[in-house]
């Protein structure tokens, strides 16, 4: 069981994003990097931003970094932000991000009609985030 | 010139409509001429989230709001994931193409008012240039 947020859990991630037929198929045309900021809660056991970062090419993942600097992940394509508790919700799907975007609790910057043309390979991606065996932080 | 002009503060589905359209409209430079044609204001629902959005044009720009115009000539409802299917449906004419899936599943949800769409008779203009604005495929 991978600890959320750790990056034992974004290799984990990134080993079922390598692995899904569904994604490769979703995303086959995906070219841009996403960085992923799981924003503090200091009394949930996250005292600071974390940023991570996924470097997603045609249905794979190239490359991941975890604890990257905040002005590494600010160079990315797509930023999406909230606070840990909203990622927990996320990755447990009691919420889907797209709603999560409209309800402003994800916040994305990046171009708008690239994410949407790939609404289905976003999906995936939260799918993915779902199926990695997870420990959360603030349950250990 | 920023043919998106927010008015007051945005929340989740407005910043997303304006980022859209503003981003469609950078990648696409003929849809300014489609924003031109564009006059009247619009009201989107996301039912599920909730939220509603208003549009006005007039003379090539578009306002967005965090609420409903008054007297909005174009109402469109449904759940976020309507709206999604309103943004990735190919397009035929400048409305969805039935001679595709996605067209077609697109049309079936409006018949069975799923999706509600009040003003597509009355103002088709506003419509179709709507659809052109907010779709990505």
């Amino acid at each position: 069981m991978a600890l959320f947020p750790s990056k034992e859990w974004l290799e984990e991630y990134v080993d079922k994003i390598n692995s899904s037929k569904e994604y490769a198929e979703a995303a086959a045309s995906w070219e841009g990097d996403i960085a992923y900021v799981f924003e503090a809660e200091p009394d949930k056991g996250v005292p600071e931003d974390v940023w991570t970062w996924a470097d997603l090419w045609h249905g794979k993942c190239r490359d991941s970094r975890y604890g990257l600097p905040a002005e590494e992940g600010e160079k990315a394509a797509f930023i999406i932000r909230a606070p840990y508790s909203r990622w927990k919700q996320v990755i447990n799907k009691e919420l889907d991000p797209i709603k999560g975007m409209m309800q402003g609790k994800l916040k994305l910057k990046g171009d708008m009609p690239t994410l949407v043309r790939y609404v289905r390979a976003a999906n995936e991606l939260v799918n993915l985030a779902g199926a990695v065996d997870t420990q959360f932080v603030d349950e250990q | 010139m920023d043919p998106v002009r927010p008015v007051g503060e945005l929340d989740g589905l407005a910043e997303m409509m304006a980022a859209l359209i503003r981003g469609n409209v950078e990648a696409h430079p003929e849809l300014g001429e489609v924003l031109k044609g564009a006059r009247g204001a619009v009201a989107i629902t996301a039912r599920d989230v909730p939220a509603t959005v208003g549009m006005s044009f007039r003379d090539g720009t578009v306002e967005i709001s965090a609420t409903s115009p008054k007297k909005p000539s174009v109402v469109i409802i449904a759940d976020s994931d309507g709206l999604m299917s309103f943004s990735t449906v190919p397009l035929r004419f400048g409305l969805p193409d039935v001679m595709t899936q996605e067209g077609r599943m697109l049309t079936r949800r409006i018949l069975k008012r799923d999706i509600i769409v009040r003003g597509m008779i009355t103002h088709l203009g506003l419509v179709r240039r709507l659809q052109k604005l907010l779709t990505v495929s």
